[in-house]
Order: structure tokens, then sequence, then C-alpha cells
């Protein structure tokens, strides 16, 4: 008997993993309604306050609060996330679609540049365009969209190969649709399902690096509220202030958290095997 | 004489995600030794799963749940799995539509066809190795030594799904279940194998069930028939009176929506509407949807299966009125 | 044939097919190798009947139908409908007039469209109706081939093979073509709904006066649909002519065998005979001679070396066998044969 429609009952993954990620999201944009203190205000009086009343999270070494500059770090981290998964997505996606259909010289080029961008160590490939670039979170950006697209244009094309041969895609071929029509209306949407549900682990990939990129210092620069940028600012305190280090950092493993589940919700909603 | 196969009032249930649905029901039937019956049905009717259930070969979330099946004085439906395999081979055993799904790409054909043999017989490798060679050439494949040391991608469609009845007869079974063996294969290929099938029944007094869709192949190769519609037996008997004198309109109008039996250009007599899926089958008889001759009475109640003549079953209890219709 | 001219023609159609070469063979410098699906053929099919195309897998029958509508490019020869040429490039509104019916009813439907989006996109796009009048006419196919209107906004994969196989019937009429090629329409259909969907398609030709071609394995389906028939043995025609001559007296050896394999559902019908010998030879490996003389009882010297026999008319058909050489024989085609003819 043939499997009838998919399954369109949403797995606990995903309810969980959207839970948690639209609850950062909310949180990010709640920030300052929510926030007990503004993030950058120095409060002499309460320099290194443990976690107590009125610093719930404790203060970091020029009293700003933990809290605060948590809610509104996740501005900056949900940001860096989606943005630097969006660009090389869209770039990424639109070159696996034209090389996987159209096949010939131009996939063949298209795939030996993507060999060689994957022959290097992301992170490190990442973090030499940066310095090129200059700091800053726009190098940030365009080093990824640099790098980050291969994955996705591999993920597409393969997925292109199978589906240009579908039945269907013969049909509209002799239905008379133009060749655009078949790709995009016919062909990627029926590609793309591989290509998003990678897109939500690279979220958590994307702000793992960016926090990283500010810890060394070529990334988010002070005194934004940046995760990463806050572990490495409270690296000096470790013993004396545990708190600096350690609540930016279950932030940061809870909103991977809401990605990952996200990720591996999808790949079971939509069918995509890992 | 006694049967080699007995299934009585046997019942299948499949666990789907609202629980368990009742695939197979109340399904009967007696197979004799060297008897070759067609198990017929169209997809979703059972017949895979009643044939498979004979060795307790389900697939998981799929279990029998009501009946009893006997095989060669086996009690089939309460033996352990450790007892179980005992019988697939040397009693029972099992040829699939699919031959390159069944063989193991990386064992040569003569290690599949000599290891079963070595299991149950104990045979020694040598032993073994002749005994491949003469269930090659027993069934037709040519230049048997050196088809021995091949692997199954080295065959053809036909040489692979020969050499898969040669892996099951190597434990010398009394009984075969054949599940769509020539639905992948081309007519004269198809040919070949239902003779080779007919021709190990001559030779070795093999009893077949053929599992198929194809009333035509069941009119060239069976004896008796069996006709399956939602997870029932509707009609049962010898073939020529159950695809010369139907007695069951579900069977009647497979018969006659046959094509190429009338005038070129004229339409067929087909079946309306399509059968129900498991989650929505009728509570009377399942054909009545569909029925031309089906009255109030037919969807209360499951029709028991009635005498329709000397071993023939059907269960139509208007059954006679489908000879005149016709 | 009519004074009329055919609405295809087709000459001398081949469809090559490179192999990749493997290491070995490029330091060795054996010459590429290709694999002819479709080995010459020359065919034309007169406007409103219905041409079946059998043969067993690999004989070419599918490639030659999408070669016949632009949806495969040809090695060589061309193909025409109305006079104009048929190409995988040609304008959409030439496209229009020969669409195709798949053998995998879900296969040939985009998974994430409903009924409804699969049926107006090809009317939007070749505006055959006004934009305000699509739904209707959506409406109207739906009805024609007899799907009821509630499926409309279901997608394809959860409809029922029966079903799928309306909408993927339905997609082609909604450009109103002349010329359909039905690819084992009803091969993995069940048996009740086959019947149902060969009866959709001969009231749709009569209805329409839809020219046909039928490819199928299934000698019975194609009895039944069709005028003309050819037999396919690896990609070469080896006979053609109409359906009730060639089945009710085969020429050529291999329909001979084909027809003698297929199983006819009788209620009294005997054990298949002894079967045909063989299974046909690899395509990237043919015989000299005529393709089908590793498996011909008959074969003689000739066939066993040259080129292949010739398509040669043969009274209203045409066969392509050696032993059916009409200079060689009597005019009269209807000799007395030893074999047993099946019915």
């Amino acid at each position: 008997m043939r499997a009838g429609a998919p399954r369109r009952r949403w797995p606990p993954a995903l309810k969980a993993g959207l839970a948690i990620t639209l609850a950062w999201v909310a949180l990010a944009l709640l920030a300052d309604v929510i926030a007990p203190f503004p993030p950058n205000d120095h409060n002499m009086q309460a320099i290194l306050h443990p976690p107590g009343r009125p610093h719930w999270l404790g203060t970091d070494n020029f009293g700003r609060d933990v809290l605060s500059r948590i809610l509104h770090g996740a501005r900056v981290d949900l940001l860096m996330g989606v943005v630097g998964v969006l660009i090389p997505f869209v770039i990424g996606v639109t070159l696996g679609a034209v090389a996987g259909y159209f096949g010939g010289i131009v996939d063949a080029i298209l795939m030996r540049i993507l060999d060689v961008v994957l022959a290097f160590p992301w992170l490190v490939l990442l973090m030499a365009i940066i310095v090129v670039l200059g700091p800053g979170l726009k190098s940030f950006f365009i080093a990824l969209a640099l790098v980050g697209w291969v994955s996705y244009a591999r993920l597409v094309r393969a997925q292109v190969l199978v589906i240009r041969s579908a039945d269907y895609v013969a049909a509209g071929r002799s239905l008379g649709y133009s060749t655009g029509r078949i790709l995009w209306r016919h062909v990627l949407p029926n590609a793309i399902a591989p290509a998003i549900v990678f897109a939500m682990s690279d979220v958590v990939l994307v702000i793992l690096a960016g926090s990283a990129i500010s810890y060394l210092g070529f990334g988010v620069q002070p005194p934004t509220a940046e995760w990463g940028l806050m572990i490495s600012e409270g690296q000096s305190f470790i013993f004396t202030a545990w708190w600096m280090t350690t609540f930016p950092g279950i932030a940061l493993v809870l909103l991977a958290l809401g990605f990952s589940l996200l990720a591996d919700g999808l790949a079971e909603y939509l069918g995509v095997r890992e | 004489m006694s049967a080699l196969l007995s299934v009585s009032d046997l019942c299948i249930d499949v666990t789907g995600s609202d629980g368990p649905m009742r695939a197979v029901s109340d399904v009967s039937f007696d197979l004799a030794e060297g008897e070759v019956m067609g198990l017929v049905g169209e997809s979703g009717s059972g017949k895979t799963l009643t044939c498979r259930s004979v060795l307790r070969l389900l697939p998981r979330k799929v279990a029998i749940t009501g009946g009893r099946i006997e095989l060669a004085g086996h009690r089939v439906t309460e033996m352990t799995e450790r007892q179980l395999a005992t019988v697939r081979g040397p009693v029972g055993a099992m040829i699939f539509q699919n031959p390159t799904a069944h063989l193991n790409p990386v064992m040569t054909i003569g290690n599949q066809i000599a290891e079963p043999v070595r299991i149950h017989e104990g045979a020694s490798r040598a032993e073994a190795r002749a005994r491949a060679r003469d269930l090659l050439v027993q069934v037709g494949i040519p230049d048997p030594d050196s088809r021995l040391d091949q692997y199954p991608h080295e065959f053809s469609g036909g040489m692979r799904q020969r050499a898969m009845i040669a892996a099951a007869l190597a434990c010398r079974p009394r009984l075969l279940i054949a599940d769509e063996p020539t639905t992948a294969l081309d007519v004269t290929v198809q040919a070949q194998i239902l003779r080779l099938l007919l021709d190990l029944r001559d030779s070795l007094g093999l009893a077949i069930i053929l599992v198929t869709h194809d009333l035509a192949v069941v009119s060239q190769t069976c004896e008796k028939v069996a006709v399956m519609y939602a997870g029932r037996i509707v009609e049962s008997g010898p073939k020529p009176a159950v695809l010369g004198r139907p007695c069951h309109p579900y069977t009647e109008g497979l018969v006659a929506s046959q094509p190429g039996g009338g005038v070129p250009g004229t339409l067929l007599k087909a079946i309306p509407g399509q059968p129900p899926g498991l989650s929505d089958r009728p509570p009377g008889c399942a054909f009545a949807p569909r029925c031309p001759i089906a009255r109030s009475s037919c969807e209360s109640a499951v029709p028991p299966l009635e005498s329709a003549g000397p071993a023939h079953r059907t269960a139509c209890p208007h059954w006679s009125e489908l000879g005149a219709a016709a | 044939m009519s004074a009329e001219a055919p609405l295809l023609q087709a000459r001398g159609v081949v469809v090559r097919y490179d192999l990749p070469r493997s290491l070995g063979d490029l330091l060795s410098r054996r010459p590429a190798r290709a694999l002819q699906a479709v080995a010459g053929i020359d065919m034309s099919v007169a406007r409103g009947t219905a041409l079946g195309i059998v043969g067993e897998s690999g004989c070419g029958k599918s490639t030659l139908g999408r070669a016949l509508i632009g949806l495969q490019d040809l090695s060589a020869g061309d193909v025409s409908i109305n006079g104009l040429r048929v190409s995988s490039n040609m304008p959409k509104d030439r496209r229009r007039s020969m669409q195709m019916i798949f053998q995998d009813p879900y296969g040939a439907l985009n998974p994430l469209l409903t009924v409804a989006q699969t049926l107006s996109e090809p009317i939007r796009v070749h505006r055959i109706v006004p934009p305000d009048q699509v739904d209707d006419r959506v409406a109207d196919l739906m009805a024609r081939v007899g799907l009821p209107t509630d499926l409309m906004h279901r997608r394809a994969g959860s409809l029922s093979g029966g079903q799928q196989q309306r909408v993927g019937i339905a997609r082609a009429l909604s450009v109103e073509p002349e010329l359909i090629v039905a690819d084992e329409c009803v091969a993995a259909l069940d048996v009740s709904i086959q019947a149902q969907v060969l009866n959709l398609l001969l009231a749709l030709r009569a209805e329409l006066g839809l020219t046909l071609i039928f490819i199928s394995h299934d000698l019975g389906v194609v009895r039944q649909v069709c005028d003309r028939v050819a037999v396919l043995y690896l990609g070469r025609v080896v006979e053609e002519g109409p359906t009730d001559e060639v089945f009710g007296d085969p020429h050529h050896p291999y329909t001979r065998t084909l027809l003698a394999a297929a199983p006819v559902m009788r209620p009294d019908a005997p054990p298949p005979g002894p079967p045909p010998v063989g299974e046909p030879p690899s395509p990237t490996d043919m015989p000299p001679g005529c393709p089908y003389q590793t498996r011909c009882l008959q074969a003689v010297d000739a066939c066993r070396s040259g080129p292949a026999p010739p398509l040669r008319p043969f009274g209203p058909r045409a066969v392509a066998c050696h032993l059916h050489d009409p200079a060689a024989a009597r005019p009269d085609a209807g000799q007395p044969r030893p074999t047993e003819v099946t019915t």
C-alpha cells in the first residue's frame, strides 16, 4: 500500500525547539521593557555584586547588571545567527539549484570552488577573512557569506539532481512551462527541505562562531552586550565572580538547544533524512 | 488426505498511530501436498500479510491476533522464534517480488544458497557447495560452476529470481510461498519462472501459494483460487469454477474488467469506486459500496462464507443472482 | 494508409546514450561506448488513431515515447507533428499539442501543489481561458476525468493511485492537446482501478478525437485500446500493423514469442507451454545481424551476420525478419504457420 499523505503532526522536538526559540525572540524584543537595568549602566556601588536582589544574576566588574546584558545580548546574538545564516542560505540555495538543474560547465566550476572552500577548516577561513576586512559585525557577515554558502549549495544541488528527472518536471516541460517556472516553482520547493533543516543547526554554529570571534576580539566590539564578549570579559574574574561567565554561557547553551531541537523537529516533520 | 497447510480463522492486526487496526479477518484455507493455490487481491487486501503469516514473517507492528496455522503438523501460531527457525527452510520457504532486495549483494550466489544447507543440515562446506550446484541446475541456471562464484549484480533479473528460488529450495521445503514472484519481470521471463515453479511442483511434490494480483497468471498456473478483498477471503474454490462462474460480485467484476478479451476500442466492465482503506472499512460487506447487487442488508452484517458448489465458497448471500445478470 | 497526412511522422529516430568510461577504458584507449536505446525507427501515426508500442523492459519504448514529443533529444532523425518539427526547445504554443501521461501517478505530480493548483497552472500559462474563468475550467476538467470537486484542495499525497492518475490525465487535457503519449499509464494501478482509467482514456479519445500513443508491456491492455501496434525489440520496430492482425497472426518470431508468453485470463487455461528461451542481450553488447537471432528458434545463417533486417511492408503491416522478405516469399501474407496462434 502506498503511504498516504505524510503525517502532518508536529513532532515533540519541533514544539520544544519552537517554544525555546520563540521565547528567546520574545525576550530579545522585550529587552528594553523587562530588563531591570540599562545594559551599559555602570553602578560603581555594586561592582561584582553576587547574584541576589536587585541584581538577580549579579553584576560585572563595571557594576553592569548581568541579567540585563544577557537580555540585550540576545538581540545581538539572534541577529548574528539569523542574518549570518540567511545570507549564505540565499546565495547557496540559488547557486546550488542553478548548478544542479543545468549541470554542465556552470556546475563543474561551482563544484571546484566548493571543493576549495571545503578544503579549509571553516572557522579558520572565517577568521582569516575577518582579519583582512577588519573586526566588526559587518566583516563577520561578509566572511560568512563567502564561506557559508557552500554547504547549502551542496545540499540543494544534490536534491535538484534527483528532482530534475522527476516525472512532474517532465510534465512541466511538456506543458511548455518556462525554465524559470519549473526551477523556482516545481524543483526548488521540493529540493529545499534539507537546506532548511541544515540552516537551523547552522544558526547554532554561527552564533557560537560569532561568540568565539567576539571573544577573540574580532567580532562585536565592547561595550556592546554580546554573550561571547561577556564570557571573554568575565574570564579574568572566573574565581571571584563566576556568574559573569556562567550565566551568558547558560544563555548560549539554551539558545543553541532551541535551534538544535528545531532542526531535529523540522527534519522529522519534513521527512528529511540526516 | 490431510492438508499440508491448514489456516483457520486467521486475524492480523496492524498497529498504526491510532492503535491497532484489523487488516486480515477470519481467513481460512487448506492446502494439500503438491497443490498450487492462487491468493488473489489488490494492494491492501491483506494477501501479502496472510501469506507471510504462514511462516510468521510479519513486519514489526503487525501481529497475529487470532486463529490457527498448522503447517505439516507444526502449530506455527504457537511456536517460539527459536522453534520457527526449524520450520522456515526445511518445511516452508518464501520467495519475493524483488529478488535484488532479498539477496545479499556482497555474498556469492553459491554461498547464499549453501548457507541454509550448512545451518539446517550441518553439511560440510563441500557438501553444501555441491548441493548449491545441483540447485542451480534444477532452477535452470546455465553454467552453474562459474555462476556459483558470482555475485547477484552479475545476474539478470530473471536469473536472480531463479537464484532466489534455488536458495528457497535449499532445505527441501514442502511448501513454497511465492509473493508476486513475476510482477517485476518481463512476460517472456515471467513465462519461464512460472513454468519452472510448475516443474518443481511436479518433480518435488512442492505445494505452492502464489500471491498475485494477476488473474491471467492464476488462470494458467493454479488449481485453487482464493480471492481476498479488504482483509477477507470473499470467494474460494477450484480455479475453473471461481474464474469461470464467479459467485461473488467482486470476482465477477475482476474477471469482467480484464482488458484484451472484448472488442478493441470498447469500454471495459469496470468496477466503480475504490477499495476501502484500513481505517474506513464499512461495517457490513466491505464490497457493498461498489457492488451492483448490494441491498441494505449487506451494509449491516458481514456475510458468512456459504457453499456455491463443490469446494466452492462465497461470501455473497446473493450469489445466485450473478449468473442471471451476466 | 489514408491520403490524409499523418499527425505524427518520425524518420530514422535514433537515441544514443554515451556510457561513462572507466579509468581502465581511458588508459587502454578503448573508444567511448554508447547505448542505442532507439536504433533507427520510422513511424507515422494517423490523426485520431491509437498506436500501441509494446515490448519488454529495455526495448526503448519509453525513450521512444519521450523522443516523439520532444522530451528527449534525438541523436539522429527527426519527428514532426502537423508537419512542424518537434524539438526539445520548441515554443510553448507548439508544445501544447503533445502531452504525456506517466507510469507512476504520484511521481508525475508536484507533491506540494493541490489538485486545483496543478490544473490551473497550465491553463494560466497558456491563457486557455480569461483569468476569471480559470476556476470553472478546473472544475470542468475534474468532472471530465471523474474526480469529485471536493478533492480540489487536496495534495497529491492524500489521493489514491487512481485519483492521482486522473489528475495526471486532466492536466494533460488542460492544454487541449492533439496527441497524448501514455507511458505504462495503468501499470502501477490495481486491477479494478486499471479498468476505470482505461475506460476513461477510451471515452476521452472518442469524445475529443485524441490521437493516442499507448506504451505498454501488457498486451491485453494494448489490444483493448489500440488500432495499430508496433512491437519493439532492442530499440527497433520488428513488426507493425493493425492490432487484430498482428495479435491474431503474428509474423515476426519475436511477436509470436511475446504473445505465447503473455498469460491470458481463461477459466480453462492450460498450464503454460514450454517457455521462450533466453533473455534479451544487453543493449551495450548487441549481436551481429538480426538483434533477435540469439533467441530465435528459426534463425538461419542470413540472420547471424550483416546488418539487421530492415522493416519491410507486408500487406497492411510491416515486418523486420529475413523469413518474411516479400521478395522471397509469396506475395500473399496468409501462409499457414506451424505454431499455434494464441487468441
